[in-house]
């Protein structure tokens, strides 16, 4: 339950955010994408009360994130962009620490053992390898068991096991109507996690849909790649892939080292922001 | 709740103890260094005066350098942003840290007023009014840790206005013996009072820490800061060559 309208922030002279429109249902997860300076870590933590705005109008859980109150704050979860536990603390004793400030915590035994850290409850954060810290920082964001989750490049560090481990936990959260707010550089964690992208490029929305349509490009064109019996390669990009392969084979050439290619998400992105940049 | 912060930042200090130790070690060294060397030792009442003295560098140094310093620390760490997200109110967390670090304190002042027992027979009467020094001090402490931009600034910043600090409050020379603008800072100065109150209770010194309790708790809460100052967006400095 995200509503954003009309959203603008201002740093001096720079704009970081200029007229924002965003709306993200309960139990959607929501990607925002964008490079590095698009103005996403203004938005988030606009809508985790960190930050004022300047203009617009702003509501998560039909609280005003600027006015934001003790019990608004039991009901969103919170994991930053970089790890962020004191590191003298074990995993038990801050997990502990911070279920007590909930009302209804996730039980912190059941919870370390979902996200993989039950052999770690006595060992101390510091020492803890980077993915396992970030672990440890998204079990702090979910033990209160919140209705909007803001993760903010939750797998950065991480392994793939640990990535798919991680992902199938947001999954279950969001399963169990949990708005998930995400961001992250990997496209991939996008296109798996997220029910709908948004990208970020200069302040600006410039794309707003689901992670298979995004910009269009399932529209776009398909590329066939082959090897000719001369050797010579051939490369045809095509918005009728089946009728073009069929073409080429009724030719009776043997196709060496056939391959056909859709456009993904990352490709869709990339032209995204480069003609954004571009102009 | 406040009870279990309050173990959370002891369990902290005492996990990572370097500092703490330093501020330990460094009043009962001073102690004995004085009451060597001073002309005044023959005088009654002298090592009371200067437990409470010494005392109150133990307090200064703990709540203030310290405590101040953890509190940065913890917000360059990312910690203080990281709770302010949850429904655990400002208060709260000001208390149960500032709670924390007066157990500490008074543990170190209990050590040292005990060793001047050992050794001069003799300990400032008003022991038990350690307490409002502490809290004090250390709501000083919060309040001065929203001015300190980063980390890298705290140790300078805090050393170089405490070191003016105690001197003119009684620490090393009487402050009533204190001339001139240098006696009416001495006034001003809660270590005056906290070195004070532990010789002898007092309304007026106990009026004088509350206030300065007021005005710092006031401050922390206007100006409570969880993330670092960013860096200047353009240097000004020019190196010549």
């Amino acid at each position: 339950m995200i509503e954003v309208e009309g959203l603008v922030k201002r740093y001096g002279k720079r704009t970081a955010l200029d007229g924002v429109d965003l709306r993200a249902a309960p139990g959607e997860v929501l990607a925002v994408l964008g490079p590095n300076g698009a103005g996403k870590t203004s938005l988030v933590e606009i809508l985790e009360g960190y930050r004022p705005r300047d203009d617009g109008r702003v509501r998560v859980l039909g609280t005003d994130p600027a006015r934001p109150t003790r019990a608004w704050r039991g009901r969103i979860g919170v994991l930053p962009q970089s790890t962020s536990v004191d590191p003298q603390l074990t995993v038990g004793e801050a997990v502990g620490l911070f279920s007590r400030l909930y009302r209804n915590p996730w039980p912190p035994g059941d919870l370390l053992d979902r996200l993989g850290l039950a052999d770690a409850v006595h060992r101390r954060a510091g020492v803890l390898s980077g993915g396992r810290q970030r672990r440890l920082d998204l079990a702090l964001a979910l033990v209160g068991r919140p209705e909007v989750l803001f993760l903010d490049e939750p797998t950065t560090g991480f392994d793939p096991e640990a990535r798919r481990d991680t992902w199938r936990v947001v999954r279950e959260v969001a399963a169990g109507g949990c708005t998930v707010l995400l961001t992250t550089h990997y496209l991939e964690e996008a296109a798996e996690l997220a029910d709908r992208v948004v990208v970020v490029v200069g302040g600006k929305i410039v794309a707003d849909g689901d992670p298979a349509t995004l910009g269009g490009h399932l529209d776009a064109s398909t590329t066939i790649r082959y090897r000719r019996p001369s050797g010579e390669p051939a490369v045809i990009r095509t918005r009728t892939p089946s009728a073009a392969l069929l073409a080429v084979l009724r030719e009776g050439e043997e196709l060496g080292e056939l391959s056909v290619t859709r456009p993904t998400l990352e490709d869709a992105y990339l032209a995204l922001v480069g003609s954004r940049h571009a102009a | 709740m406040l009870r279990e912060l309050c173990l959370y930042q002891i369990r902290l200090y005492l996990r990572s103890p370097r500092a703490l130790v330093a501020s330990a070690v460094t009043p009962p060294l001073l102690m004995v260094m004085l009451a060597a060397i001073s002309d005044h030792r023959a005088e009654p009442g002298y090592h009371a005066r200067l437990v409470a003295a010494m005392a109150t560098l133990g307090i200064a140094s703990t709540c203030y350098t310290t405590f101040a310093a953890s509190l940065v620390a913890s917000r360059d760490a990312g910690v203080l942003k990281r709770l302010r997200a949850t429904p655990l109110p400002l208060w709260q967390h000001i208390a149960g840290r500032v709670a924390a670090t007066t157990v500490v304190a008074l543990a170190q002042t209990l050590l040292l007023a005990v060793l001047g027992w050992l050794l001069y027979r003799d300990w400032p009467p008003m022991l038990p009014s350690a307490v409002f020094g502490a809290v004090t001090v250390s709501l000083i402490g919060v309040a001065v840790a929203q001015v300190v931009p980063r980390g890298d600034a705290a140790a300078t910043l805090l050393s170089t206005t405490l070191l003016p600090v105690v001197l003119v409050s009684g620490v090393f020379f009487p402050a009533s013996e204190l001339p001139g603008w240098v006696g009416v800072v001495s006034e001003a100065s809660p270590l005056t009072h906290v070195g004070a109150l532990l010789n002898a209770f007092s309304w007026v010194d106990l009026a004088w820490l509350l206030g300065w309790s007021c005005a710092a708790l006031a401050f922390a809460l206007w100006r409570f800061r969880v993330e670092p100052e960013p860096p200047r967006a353009t240097g000004r400095v020019r190196l010549a060559g």
